[in-house]
Order: structure tokens, then sequence, then C-alpha cells
């Protein structure tokens, strides 16, 4: 048997018809409601109602936001020389006139 | 977009319109294809009832998963969608009791077999398709994709999951596996028998 005969033989392979409402039936069953678990559907409702970013685009934007917010917003400082004073304050009500503790 | 727009859109354009669960869409696709996809898995399992059930199956898998589906990866529909029927039917006759099981041709035989029998008659069919259910999954596939729907090998590898020259194994190893099963059952080809 040549290659060719053996492809003459093969190509009368015979396949029966498909059903002719093959394709309706498909299309039937895709209309039906998909059965979806409450947790699913929960889910579903969930997701649809707000947008949940992949983590890892969450967290660089929240540093992003951080840096900016940390670069734009003034820290209130205190001076060494604020802090001297408050110290004599303190000390003072401590001790008397002589500076001995009270 | 209505139905004329739609019919006119290629495969992957359709499979897009899946996405939004587009009904119209998925007929097109389905109406569309379900002849050639039921042939080859015809061709696989050798069963005209599981055959209609697989491809059934296979496009309610991408209906309910339309997601699947990768516009980035660049796969022609076709191409991707032998690969979800392929898949089914390996499913199907990996299932034991029903390896090599080949439906009796009797009860599948309409007026068409009759016209078809003017070159191979139904005993030699018979046999044609007993020698292909003897097959090894992979080598029936490559036969299927290969030879039946005249893919390319490239596309075939991808789909069977072997490299090119392993396809072409294959596919030389099926057509000698079957010559030498018709040969056993004593089928002699034209030009053989003189």
């Amino acid at each position: 048997m040549n290659d060719k005969d053996l492809d003459n033989l093969l190509n009368e392979q015979h396949v029966p018809p498909a059903a002719s409402n093959l394709p309706a039936r498909i299309i039937d069953a895709a209309k039906l409601p998909e059965r979806v678990s409450l947790i699913d559907r929960i889910k579903g409702k969930l997701y649809g109602a707000f947008l949940l970013p992949k983590p890892a685009y969450a967290l660089a934007v929240f540093v992003l936001i951080g840096l900016i917010v940390y670069g734009v917003t003034e820290v209130p400082t205190r001076s060494v020389d604020a802090d001297l004073i408050d110290a004599e304050e303190l000390w003072g009500y401590l001790t008397d006139d002589n500076g001995n503790w009270l | 977009m209505d139905n004329n727009t739609l019919i006119s859109q290629n495969d992957e354009s359709l499979m897009e319109c899946l996405w939004q669960y587009n009904q119209q869409a998925f007929t097109i696709l389905v109406e569309r294809h379900t002849q050639k996809f039921y042939a080859s898995a015809y061709r696989m399992v050798l069963n005209k009832q599981e055959a209609e059930d697989i491809v059934q199956e296979g496009f309610l898998k991408i209906w309910n998963n339309p997601k699947l589906w990768k516009k980035d990866k660049g796969a022609k529909f076709t191409t991707w969608f032998y690969r979800i029927i392929m898949n089914l039917c390996l499913d199907y006759l990996r299932k034991g009791s029903r390896v090599g099981y080949v439906e009796d041709f009797d009860a599948i035989e309409d007026d068409t077999v009759s016209q078809e029998k003017t070159l191979v008659d139904k005993e030699q069919q018979k046999m044609l398709n007993s020698a292909i259910a003897t097959l090894p999954e992979k080598q029936r596939m490559a036969l299927t994709l290969c030879f039946y729907e005249g893919l390319s090998n490239k596309e075939a590898a991808g789909i069977v999951g072997v490299k090119v020259k392993a396809l072409e194994s294959l596919l030389m190893r099926a057509k000698a596996g079957v010559r030498d099963c018709l040969a056993r059952e004593g089928i002699l080809i034209k030009g053989e028998a003189a």
C-alpha cells in the first residue's frame, strides 16, 4: 500500500452528518441561566459595584500618594531654643530660688 | 452592533463581543463552526452522539468563560477552539471503558452513505474506523488535525502540545499504524493487489 493509496482510503472515512438541530441546541443551551452559587452572586455584585485594583497597583498608588502628601505638607518643627526655654521654666517650678529641690 | 455588522466580523472580533455576552455573536460563531468541529470531534471519538455533545460542551465553555480567549496572544479562534475540542475528546477517550469503542456503522447509515460507498464498501469503512481507533490519542490528534483538517504542522503541534518534528513523527506513525492494521485485516488497496 503506497502513501497515495492510503491517503485516498483515509479520505473515504465516512463522517455521519451531525443532527440538523445541533447549532440550535447549542444556542438554546447557552440561553439557559447559568447556575451560580449565592457566594459567587454576592461576589459578582461587590466586584460590579467597586473597582478593585490589583494589590501591587494599589500599593504603588498609595506609596506615590504618600510621597506627594509628604512632599507638599509642611512638617511642624520646634527650634532648639524653644526647647531650652521650656526646660528652664520647668526647672524653675521644681527648685527654690537657691536651686534646691522643693 | 447589529446582526448584519456582526455577520461580517471575523471570528476573533466575535469572540471580543462575547466578552459582553453578546448572544448574537455567539449564535454566529456556533452556526459558522459547528459542522467543522463536529467532524473533528467525530474523527477523534468515532461516535456521533459523543461528538455532538463534545462540540456543544466546547461552545458552552466559551460562552460561560469568554475571557478564556486572550486576544493579545494572537492565536486564531479556530486554532484555539481546536485545542478546547481536542481536550474534551481526550477527556472522553481517557474514560477507560470507552477507549477504542467504534460506533456500529450500520447504526449511522443514512442516504448519503450509499453514494460514498462507490469507492469504499461498508466493511472497509468499518475496518478503517477500527484501525483509527487503535491509534494512541496523540497520533489520532495528529491525523485529525493535519490530514483531515489541513492545519499546518506548526498549528497542529501547538494544539497537540509537541514540537513540530515530534508532530511530523506522530503523523507518520499514525499513517503507518493504520496501514499495518488494515494489512492485518486483509484490506488491499488498488495497486497493491496487483
